[in-house]
This record gives structure tokens, sequence and C-alpha cells, in this order.
């Protein structure tokens, strides 16, 4: 169950950077969380307004039920652009929908343009986490991975392979014809369409990139330019602890003039985000995947993203989520991934209540529980009243538990 | 004052010698207090999102300790559990009111020895570095930081907090390895910490990391209450 | 500074050095201009990219830079000229809140010249200074949504085992002039 020591270990440390941030104000997570809830509470009147105000600038929209959908569109949009290297920005989406894979399989290559995932299609490993994709790869590791795919004498300083990967990266960019972009925002008021990184990667493939194809989850539309602000905050706090991306991209219709990007695409993906939203868990929908929680949960740490499903979300969020949008996959008992610790409760920057959600999320697993389970409370039920029974009862259960 | 032990089912369980020692320092401190006979609080049920045990627990509960004036617990967790969740899981129940009546008066020791009894009258005479443990509830109890910096004559003792030492009823009984596992990274920063002690305010915490670092060797861990109810540690002075 | 939006200067002054931007108070034109061309010369650079509305927002300042035998490219994508290290570009805003500069523009083109280079120099004029994106966008005139750049530092990626690595996409150091109103520099 617990993950590799190099995961655990760069997800220790990852732990804490966070945890020596200063606390959030408490303003912001009721602030930006009304933000959100606005949205939620009339999710269908907003994605219209998106819609149409997209279309209205020259986007053209389309809406996916579920990944292959999604898989299906993306693919068709790249293969009517003629292009078989396709750059990608880095976003969680991708893995829920598996794209890398389908794209391969149609035969057009994904390139990641984000150093972190770069450096996950070069070794083959899965990410770490929705913002710190690669901080689990070893530096030697990576350092003969890049040799061996770029034919680079190998170097073990992180400044030179750093050097070396930027080289490669930009002149992918300047030749970037297509751009698949997971998007952080779509702003219903005026249609257009928000990504945030620290290194820049997204603004390139914006500026450089002739047709973009977009991936928005439903959920991550925002009413309008100040909700976007205040969330530009939560998730730069949340992903970075900075107060401001140093890069943010504001993408709007096709440009008029030579340069740019001529086409934009807006695919609009469900895949089980209705589902979450007529279960009640609008509260969980909030989440804008600064991957804080992820970053502070013990239990996180300890089994890394994968034991939440290759193409599920992780942490406390996907522990609370990934039953609901994705019951086919064996999710179930997610919820109980957790100790109980509450450390998730304070760094929330939409301030969701986790701790609550994992709570509820349980109850609703109750209901489904193996019969050994139901034994063994239908037996500490029945034992309550007497300690004598009860106290040398808990005891043999640990004994063998321990001994499993 | 009537006062009671809610001693919580893992102390009984697995250290009886903490129960004791929560007696014998009631008992030095000159109050009369009773430890009823019980079992749980219900957490464990709750935890696993079954409702109908959590509230069985829960009644029982209410029923064994409204007569007193004060329950004392080891455990802040368990407190979370009777002060949070129980006016909840019994809101629509007969026993309602006494539930949430009796949330006011759980008090952990801290709290209650800082709110009624005084900091002062501990006086440490322990020698060596003392660290602490903060159980993942109890973290933000003021009354336990300034209990243990009379303990420590530290103004900020040195608290490990990274991580959950992976102790949750559900976790330990669904995912024992995971359990275990988070319980390393705590017990290496106590055995590196060059501490002779290390106090923990939940009992929790003190059974699981004791089981997991019987293997192993590090620092002495005891319970607050254990450190001041053991005269070679702390003496208790009269009332000024 | 007896300019009304001196409060905003100072707040964006503040916030961007907090966070380790460079950046200078030219007292005039002619003084923002002497600054330019004093920090290409210390570049040592012959050539820079340059977006097309920058060097016209500071009178003489091509004229400048063609005397010192400095070429202005311009961002085309036909014959962009990735290894320039230095670029020229102007902000359509200064945002104080978060110390971040806005660009802005019917063409995403011409965010090349602030995202190739290593070293960018950036003409806010002082009157551009806006309380935050809101404010900005409410001082624009109704027009179409146009694409947006907010740059609130340098490119940084630590993907590598954390170490910090600056300039990974975009500039390593952006170096911010404050243009005074024109009006002052009669």
């Amino acid at each position: 169950m617990p993950a590799d020591p190099s995961t655990r270990q760069a997800l220790y440390r990852l732990g804490q950077l966070v945890e020596r941030r200063p606390p959030l104000s408490p303003e912001l997570p009721s602030a930006a969380g009304e933000a959100r809830r606005r949205v939620l509470a009339e999710l269908e009147t907003y994605l219209h307004r998106f819609e149409a105000q997209a279309r209205a600038q020259g986007m053209q929209v389309w809406r996916a039920e579920d990944y292959q959908e999604a898989d299906r569109l993306v693919i068709e949009r790249i293969r009517a652009s003629g292009c078989t290297e396709v750059l990608r920005n880095h976003s969680p989406l991708f893995d829920e929908i598996a794209l890398d894979r389908a794209a391969a399989g149609n035969g057009v290559e994904l390139i990641p343009i984000h150093p972190g995932d770069h450096y996950l299609k070069l070794t083959g490993a899965p990410p770490l986490h929705p913002i710190w994709s690669s901080a689990h790869l070893g530096l030697r590791h990576l350092a003969t991975a890049m040799a061996r795919a770029w034919k680079v004498p190998p170097s073990f300083d992180p400044d030179l392979l750093a050097g070396t990967a930027r080289l490669r990266l930009r002149t992918l960019l300047l030749a970037a014809k297509v751009a698949v972009i997971g998007v952080h925002f779509a702003v219903a008021a005026d249609g257009r369409l928000v990504c945030l990184d620290n290194d820049g990667h997204n603004a390139h493939l914006i500026a450089l990139a002739g047709h973009l194809i977009c991936l928005v989850g439903i959920e991550q539309v925002v009413a309008d330019i100040a909700d976007l602000e205040l969330l530009i905050r939560a998730f730069s706090l949340g992903a970075w602890g900075q107060d401001q991306a140093h890069y943010v991209g504001i993408i709007a219709g096709p440009q008029r003039t030579a340069d740019g990007p001529q086409q934009v695409d807006v695919i609009l993906l469900d895949n089980g985000r209705r589902r979450a939203l007529a279960a009640g868990l609008t509260a969980a929908l909030a989440c804008i995947g600064c991957g804080a929680c992820h970053a502070v949960c013990p239990v996180y740490r300890q089994v890394g993203a994968m034991a939440y499903g290759r193409h599920a979300r992780s942490g406390p969020i996907g522990a609370v989520l990934n039953p609901v949008m994705w019951p086919e996959r064996r999710t179930q008992d997610q919820p109980y991934l957790s100790s109980g610790c509450r450390a998730c409760a304070t760094v929330c920057p939409v301030g969701i209540d986790l701790p609550e959600l994992l709570a509820r999320q349980r109850r609703h697993a109750a209901v489904s529980a193996s019969w050994e389970e139901r034994l063994v409370f239908w037996l500490w039920q029945r034992l309550l009243p007497y300690p004598r029974l009860f106290i040398p009862a808990l005891r043999l259960a640990f004994r063998l538990v321990r001994r499993a | 004052m009537r006062i009671a032990l809610f001693a919580t089912c893992t102390a009984q369980a697995f250290r009886p010698a903490l129960t004791a020692a929560g007696q014998k320092l009631a008992q030095a401190l000159g109050l009369t207090m009773v430890t009823p006979p019980q079992t749980c609080c219900g957490l464990p049920a709750w935890d696993a999102g079954r409702l109908e045990p959590a509230r069985v627990a829960a009644r029982q509960f209410v029923r064994v300790f409204a007569g007193y004036d004060l329950v004392l617990t080891p455990s802040p967790v368990c407190r979370r559990m009777v002060c949070e969740h129980m006016p909840v899981l019994l809101a629509t129940e007969p026993e309602a009111t006494a539930a949430t009546a009796l949330a006011a008066r759980v008090l952990t020791w801290p709290s209650f020895l800082v709110a009624h009894v005084g900091v002062e009258r501990f006086e440490p005479c322990f020698r060596g570095r003392i660290d602490y443990f903060p159980a993942c509830t109890g973290a933000e109890e003021a009354a336990t930081r300034l209990l243990l910096a009379r303990l420590t004559g530290d103004e900020q003792p040195a608290a490990f907090r990274q991580d959950c030492c992976g102790y949750g009823l559900n976790l330990v009984w669904r995912y024992p390895e995971l359990s275990r596992a988070m319980a390393e990274p705590v017990l290496m920063t106590l055995r590196l910490s060059g501490a002779a002690l290390v106090l923990t305010d939940d009992v929790g915490c003190l059974v699981h990391l004791l089981a997991q670092q019987r293997r192993r060797g590090g620092p002495v861990l005891r319970h607050l209450v254990e450190f001041l109810a053991d005269p070679d540690c702390c003496r208790i002075v009269p009332p000024r | 500074m007896n300019d009304e939006r001196s409060p905003l200067a100072r707040h964006f002054m503040t916030v961007w050095q907090r966070r380790g931007g460079r950046i200078e108070t030219p007292t005039s034109q002619a003084a923002a201009r002497l600054r330019v061309l004093l920090t290409l010369r210390e570049l040592g650079v012959r050539e820079i990219l340059a977006r097309p509305s920058a060097a016209s927002l500071l009178p003489g300042l091509a004229e400048a830079l063609a005397d010192a035998g400095i070429a202005l490219s311009q961002p085309e994508r036909e014959r962009l000229r990735a290894e320039l290290t230095v670029g020229l570009t102007d902000a359509a805003a200064g945002l104080a809140t978060t110390g971040s500069l806005v660009l802005a523009g019917p063409s995403v083109g011409a965010w090349l010249p602030a995202l190739l280079p290593v070293y960018l120099i950036v003409l806010l004029p002082i009157t551009r200074l806006f309380n935050d994106l809101v404010a900005w966008q409410r001082a624009q005139k109704a027009e179409d949504p146009v694409s947006v750049l907010i740059i609130g530092g340098p490119s940084m990626s630590a993907d590598l085992e954390w170490h910090a690595h600056t300039g990974m996409f975009g500039p390593r150091q952006l170096h911010v002039l404050l243009l005074p109103p024109p009006e002052t520099t009669a």
C-alpha cells in the first residue's frame, strides 16, 4: 500500500514546504468559496452564458459527456489540423481522460511542454501531484533518461539539466502549430479561458501555437473577472504559496492578426461532474485543483497519487469525489483513506470542509460495506454495555489486526 | 463537584497505567474522581460512517456520564467525538438535551488543569530534555501549550507536528500496513530529536507509537497525565 | 511624485520589489531613455526584440538606439529571432494589489518580446497603474474581449527535485521602468 521510498520522500518534502507557508487569511477561503458556490448553484446557466460568449468571439465549443467522448473530440480536432505532433500543457484533466494514451493509439504524439510532465514522459513515470508532477523523479534517473532521449552527455547538475530541457522545449515551442491546453478557469461573463503557471509555458503556447484545443471541466466556470481575480489568488496561494502566479494567460477567441491562434476549440468535459452535483457534492466540486490538501495529507504522503487510481483525482478531494464521479473504478473505499487528522481542514483556499465531506462519503460507503465489516460492528455494538467483555475483545481484535 | 474519568476504551485495553495515573493525579490534587464502568464513545463507528452503532454508543455514553459535573479525558480525539459529533448524532433522540449539556462539561486533562487547578501547582523535577508530540485534534489546544511551557521551562516547547502518526481506528483496521508506515516518519523525528522523554496528549497516538516503536527503540514516550502523576517527574505543591 | 496615483505607484513598487523584481522611477522621459540605453549597453547587446508600441512610448528612443548601434527587431513568426537575449515591451497596465504587469492587445504575437528573451525591460507609464484587474477592465472601452497576459515575476520552475531554476521559458530578470506622465517632462 505505501508508495515507493522516493515518492514518499518527495511528498514529505512537499508537505514541509506547504506547512511552512503562512496561514491563509480567513477572508480568502470564504470569499473564494462564495465565488465557486455562486456558479455551481446555477451551473447550467453559467455554462450556457460561457458557451454563448465563447462562440460570439469565434471559438468553437463542444460538450463531452465522458472521457471517451473527450478523447475522440480532441483527436478529431487534431486530425482536422493535419498535425501528428501536438504540444500540450500541464493539467490533471489529461490524466483524467487518459489523453496521451488515446492520442498515441491514433497516431498522434502529444508532447508535454511543461517541464515536469515532459520529464515524466521521458522516464515513463506516473505523476506525483496535481501541480508538482515530477518532484519524485530522482536526479540521476532523470539525467540518464534525458541523455538517452536527447543524445546529450549525461550530467547530474540540476541547472545544466534544466538548461538542456529549456533548449529542447523552446525548440518545440517555436515550431508549435497545435496545442492542447487544459485550462484552469473559464469566464462566463466574457467567454475567455485562463491558465496559470510560474514558468510561463502556457503563455508561450498561447502566443506561439496557431490552433488551441482547450479542455475545460464544466465545474471550472467562474462568473466574471472579479471572481476570476479572487480565484487566481486562491489558486496561486494553494499551489505555490504565492499571492500571484508569475504567469496568467487569458485566452480570447481567434486572433484577427496573422500571429497568434487562428482557431480556438473548447471542449467542456462532464465525465461524472454532473453526477457529483446530483449526489449533493457541490461543496467538493468547488475544488480548483491547487493540490494544497494533497500536500498536507499524511495518508496521501504515504500512498501517493496512484493509490487513488491512475485516471482519478488524488488526495483527500479525490477520496471524496472519486466514488461518486467514477463508481465503476472500484473507488468505494477511498473515503476511508484518512486518519481523521483534519490536516486538510484549514489549508483549502476555497474553504472546502474536507473532513466533513469525507465523513459524509463514509456514511455512503457504509451502506454497501462487506459482511465482515457488518459483523464486526454488530459484535461491537452487542458488547458495548459490557466493559468486562468489550475491553478484552478490543485487545484481541487489535492483536489479530497487527498480526495480519 | 462530581468528577468522572472518561478513561477511553483505548487506555483501558492497551494502557491501563494511564487510567491509574489519572486516578492518582486526581487524588494528589485532592479531587474526588470516580471511574464509572464504561466502554467506548462510538468514534470508531462514527468514523466508519456507521451511524446506528455510533448512536448506541452515544446513548450509553450519555447514560454513564450525564450525572457528573465534569468529565475528564486523556484523549482530545475522543473529546471531539463527544463534543462535536454526539450532539448531532443524538439531535432527534430523547437524549438530545442531555448530550448537548454534557458536551460542554467534557474536558481534556490539560484544559481542566489550566482552568481549574493552575499550572503553578506543578513543579517538574525531571532532568533531561522533554519534547512533545501533539495529537492532530488537540494540536491547537492553548492549554496544552501552557502546561507544557510550565513543565519544560520553555516558553515555546518543541513540538513535532509534521504528520499524523497513523492512529485512527479505521486506518488501523482497514489499512494496517499504511497505519504502520505513517508512524515511521514520526518515530524517525522523535529518534533524531535527542529528547529523553516525549510527551503526548492523546492516548491513541501514545499506544500506536509505542506499538510501532517496540522494535526500534528511541526516547521514552508517555502521556502528559502519566508524567504529572509520577512523583519522580513532577511534584505537586499545595495551592497558594 | 505629486501625481494622484502615487499611492498606487508606491504599493506597486513595494510588492514588485518584495518579489525580487527590479524597478526604477526615472524622473523624466529623457532620463528613462537614458536608462534604457545604459541598461542595454551594460548588457552589451547589438539587437533586441521589441514590441512596436514600446519604442513609441518614449519619443526619441528609436533614434537614440539607432545612434547607439542597437537594432530593434520585431516579432514576426516567420523570422523569429529566438536567440535574442534582451526584450523591450510596454505594459497595458500595472496592477498594484498583486504587483503584476498586464500585456494586452489584439495580437498575442506581440507578447513574444516579453516571453522569449532572458532579460526583459518593461516600460510602464505611471498613468497606467490600476488597483487590480477589475479596475483596469472597467477603464477599458467596451470592446470585444482580448487575450491578456499577466506577469507577476520571472519564469520559475522547480520540477527537478525542487531545484529552483529561473528563466525556464521566459525571462530570468524583469526590469520595470515606471515612466512619468508626459506633462511633467516639459
